[in-house]
């Protein structure tokens, strides 16, 4: 495989050769010190400041660097893998041998990554995201290999799980031909960054701004840096360019969306600087989550959030990282439907009770007046008056919470909903829940209402907020059913219904 | 002074009543018509050791406060902070016991579920299913009573199955049990 395309596909003949061939004793590239080394520059930058500035400064930045590229020589030599079509095995260090074992039915995700310093060098980081994080991280990593080197053992994990979870009847039959399931365009990307958390650089920014022009006012010649700064313009130009840099580095993140359709896995690439290549299995799927703020629901958009048990199918989380990072509406329930397999999505068609609004409506007032409570004490007892619009407007943010806050039932899924102007429905498949734990304070005790956690794999606790104890019956007599119904996780569900799709979507 | 050995507890007030013939720390429900599940009560050495951790906890912050104050403001604040430490002290005493009454647990046919909090009442439940490990722990306080922290580990990493201060003998009993019931239940790989 000689190709630099991380978006190589299995079907490469070059691939399948080598697919067949053993992966044993395997070492990552010889360029991995050197590349090591570039990771480490970015954080060297006082030293490369002292190394231009003073006459020892040059000794001192090359024995660090001489330092860390004997590290990574010595990483390179001590770090072996392989891989024998079931389990996948690294062994390194030097004192302590470390030697990691990941079989293929524990593989939740496999990330192809490249960037920048791996595309000038034509090599590629390899990320196997395993289910059970242990002591020692959720991943293994190959950093770094060739490119051909990545493409053979994506396809080898590929097909091995396949094996794994099909059997080796259907795994050598023929893949089904991939399909294009979403491709965002750069226009929408950069769309997506100006609407999305990305958004968040403006007010920073302009905050920023405001403080910086306020401390330079404060100087002895005020005036005429007053007149040299013009506030008005300063800060329009600013938001100006605040927006561009949002969707410059939106597009930077996900330029070249492409999420494909693979028989039984989504491939996702995306990425200038840092190409990402990532495999979800949709029957590792533990999560998925729709976020629409305010502003993406006026214009129609959301991003979608798939989660494996491999943690999440970016590195952290946030928007950024989003499976879907935008995308209309109609595109996003349709990834949301094939994420889900056959399971049918329920609508989130409970609201919550007029008890539990009261509750929102008035934990709002308090926490607003509580936020405020300093400012007599600092600017003296006129600012008592401020304490009602903050209670007001505490008040106004719980009413708006509840008339987001809403859950459905379904006989495969669970549908959440919460949220004040970002609102976020997670749909979590029934047959994916380990546990679950209902709570309930002194204040739900008197008007029967109660919190209901329910606990997944790799993705922060659900919690389906205030619900009443008909609903949380409910919702536990699911969990209960599912729990002890070994049919449901074979997966053997009725087909997913695109009419609760749709009204699943339309239920906001 | 509850210890090992003592006298049936009063049932607490959840509609269950002691049952003398499964052990000072079980109770049955008496209506069974319903068929909920039998919860059981914690081992009694439970109470003691949570007041010697409260007590404990509780003298070392206020002997800290009682020393700040009486250094800071004098002695007006160490009678303040005296007043509020045997508050607080009378507080721990009394704590556990009302923990104790609301801690119970079943494992029952499928799931092992608890019940806890005394303001804040929580019931969870962990299938067996989804059990990928089980831990049996045991601090000193622990090891003087033979009492253990059983704790089963789902793959989801905020589970909250875990059954403190239970008899070394019947936690060993229901680890045994519960891994029975895993290996027969199989697993399904997430």
């Amino acid at each position: 495989m000689t190709g630099t395309d991380p978006t190589a596909t299995a079907s490469d003949p070059t691939i399948h050769a080598a697919i067949e061939a053993p992966l044993h004793g395997r070492r990552l590239h010889p360029i991995s010190p050197i590349v090591d080394v570039l990771a480490w520059l970015p954080r060297l930058w006082p030293l490369v400041l002292l190394g231009v500035s003073r006459s020892w400064g040059p000794w001192l930045l090359g024995s660090v660097v001489t330092a860390f590229a004997v590290r990574g020589a010595l990483r390179w030599s001590t770090t072996t893998y392989g891989f024998d079509g079931r389990e996948l095995v690294v062994a390194s260090g030097l004192w302590n041998r470390t030697v990691r074992r990941a079989p293929v039915d524990r593989v939740q995700q496999v990330d192809v990554v490249r960037k920048l310093r791996h595309q000038a060098f034509g090599v590629a980081v390899v990320q196997v995201k395993l289910a059970d994080a242990g002591p020692v991280g959720g991943d293994i990593t190959l950093e770094v290999v060739s490119m051909g080197e990545a493409e053979t053992m994506k396809a080898r994990l590929e097909q091995a799980r396949r094996r794994a979870t099909l059997g080796e009847a259907m795994a050598s039959a023929p893949p089904p031909p991939e399909h294009e399931v979403v491709r965002i365009s750069d226009a929408v990307l950069a769309l997506g960054g100006v609407t999305g958390a990305s958004l968040m650089f403006v007010p920073a920014g302009v905050a920023a701004l405001a403080s910086l022009l306020d401390d330079v006012r404060l100087g002895d010649d005020a005036e005429r840096v007053a007149a040299d700064l013009p506030l008005a313009a300063a800060i329009t130009g600013f938001v100006a360019l605040s927006f561009v840099t949002a969707a410059i580095v939106s597009v930077l993140r996900s330029h070249g969306y492409r999420m494909t359709r693979r028989a039984t896995d989504l491939v996702i690439e995306r990425g200038m600087l840092e190409r990402r290549a990532t495999v979800v299995p949709i029957d590792r799927v533990q999560a998925v989550t729709l976020s629409r703020n305010l502003v993406r629901r006026r214009m129609g958009l959301a991003s979608v959030h798939i989660a494996t048990a491999g943690r999440l199918t970016g590195e952290g989380s946030g928007s950024a990282n989003d499976s879907v990072p935008v995308v209309g509406i109609t595109d996003a329930l349709a990834v949301i439907g094939i994420a889900m397999g056959d399971r049918i999505v329920p609508p989130a068609d409970r609201a919550i009770s007029a008890a539990a609004t009261r509750r929102l409506v008035l934990r709002g007032a308090v926490v607003a007046v509580f936020v405020v409570s300093w400012t007599p004490f600092a600017f003296g007892a006129a600012w008592l008056l401020v304490f009602a619009p903050a209670a007001a407007l505490g008040a106004w943010e719980g009413r708006l919470a509840s008339r987001s806050r809403r859950h459905g039932i379904g006989t495969d899924a669970v549908t959440i909903v919460r949220g004040v102007f970002a609102w976020r429905s997670t749909i979590v498949p029934l047959d994916r829940v380990q546990s679950w734990s209902s709570t309930q304070s002194p204040f739900q005790r008197r008007h029967e209402l109660h919190h209901v956690s329910v606990h997944v794999n790799g993705v922060r606790t659900v919690v389906v907020r205030d619900i009443t104890s008909d609903h949380r019956a409910a919702l536990v007599g699911a969990l209960a059913t599912t729990a002890t119904c070994s049919d449901r996780r074979s997966g053997s569900v009725s087909p997913r219904s695109r009419d609760d799709l749709r009204r699943f979507g339309t239920a906001r | 002074m509850d210890a090992i050995g003592g006298e049936p507890q009063p049932a607490p007030d959840t509609g269950l009543v002691p049952d003398p013939a499964r052990g000072t720390d079980r109770v049955e429900r008496v209506d069974r018509a319903d068929e909920v599940p039998a919860f059981h009560q914690l081992h009694p050495a439970a109470r003691l050791i949570w007041r010697i951790e409260a007590v404990g906890w509780t003298s070392a912050v206020g002997l800290g406060a009682c020393v700040v104050a009486g250094l800071a403001i004098g002695p007006a604040g160490l009678v303040v902070v005296v007043a509020l430490a045997a508050i607080t002290g009378a507080a721990a005493w009394w704590y556990p016991a009302r923990r104790y009454r609301h801690w119970q647990y079943v494992i029952g046919d499928d799931a092992l579920e608890v019940r806890r909090g005394v303001w804040w009442c929580t019931s969870a439940a962990v299938p067996f299913h989804r059990i990928q490990q089980i831990d049996v722990e045991q601090g000193p306080l622990q090891r003087r009573h033979d009492v253990v922290t059983l704790r089963l580990r789902t793959a989801a990493a905020a589970s909250e199955g875990h059954v403190p201060h239970l008899a070394a003998a019947e936690a060993d009993r229901l680890r045994r049990r519960l891994l029975a019931i895993a290996r027969s239940v199989g697993d399904d790989g997430h």
